[in-house]
């Protein structure tokens, strides 16, 4: 696996000045995991929470304007250094169902966060690609995810401002 | 854009579109009003309004015959922050990890 985004992936690596197995139980404990995971704004909540392979964590996140249920399913856990999850939108009964607002998306996201330790900190890599998605639904995740980073956003950055002045 | 995109991004691809919301911010206006500053035919406009309404971007004043239509700010506003929220996901999660690890309190 290369240090930076690969085709079709959303890439994002932080340091923290943390030790690794602090961090570590940030993402292994459901919990933890429901206090900062989200946009800000959000609150989550866990439903049910068993971080291991092949158990899962289920958490009612919300906002002033959405709520949603989120489903992890967890593949690799590997303390301190490897955590590979399915990330995935569900009902309240845990049916898997696609996010608002896209009629096409991809059910199941792979989620692999790697940390490592570093001389400031440990350092967090994430990476976020469909799993099992068909061609039509990875170009959904693709074309958002560069839209969401250009064009799309500044119209509507333009359009907002518009509509406050 | 192809047509995988949801109703509000397809909506809001297509710069016509885009400028009739911005004529339409500026208060209501009909079908023919519309189209005026646009060079394009009625149908046209009427065409580009259903794609807006199916997007829940805009709406109509049932009041009068010409139904001038309006901005659905509700649903612009719904639009957006979804948005927002999508593109912030991990960059905001990554900043309130930080904040949990700096303090060990629920970040804002």
């Amino acid at each position: 696996m290369t240090d930076r985004a690969e085709a079709g992936e959303l890439f994002i690596q932080r340091v923290f000045a943390h030790r690794i197995e602090r961090v570590w139980d940030a993402w292994a404990t459901p919990g933890a995991v429901a206090t900062w995971l989200g946009p800000k704004g959000s609150t989550s909540h866990v439903v049910e929470g068993d971080i291991r392979p092949g158990g899962v964590l289920r958490m009612r996140m919300e906002t002033a304007t959405w709520s949603m249920f989120t489903l992890f399913r967890y593949r690799d856990v590997v303390r301190p250094h490897l955590l590979t999850y399915e990330h995935c939108f569900c009902d309240a009964a845990g049916n898997l169902i696609r996010p608002v607002f896209f009629e096409i998306w991809p059910l199941k996201l792979l989620t692999t966060v790697t940390l490592e330790t570093m001389s400031a900190g440990t350092q967090v890599t994430l990476r976020w690609r469909p799993l099992d998605a068909t061609p039509e639904e990875e170009q959904a995740f693709v074309e958002n995810l560069s839209s969401m980073q250009g064009g799309l956003a500044g119209s509507f950055d333009q359009l907002a401002a518009y509509l406050a002045g | 854009m192809s047509e995988s995109l949801s109703p509000i991004f397809a909506a809001l691809a297509d710069p016509t579109r885009r400028a009739m919301l911005e004529r339409l911010a500026a208060g209501e206006a009909t079908v023919k009003e519309l189209a005026a500053p646009f060079g394009i035919s009625q149908p046209a406009v009427s065409k580009h309004l259903k794609v807006l309404e199916a997007a829940g971007l805009v709406s109509w004043s049932k009041t009068a015959q010409t139904r001038p239509r309006r901005i659905n700010a509700v649903g612009l506003k719904h639009a957006r922050d979804w948005i927002d929220q999508f593109r912030d996901f991990w960059p905001d999660s990554f900043d309130r990890l930080d904040a949990y690890l700096n303090d060990g309190r629920a970040p804002r």
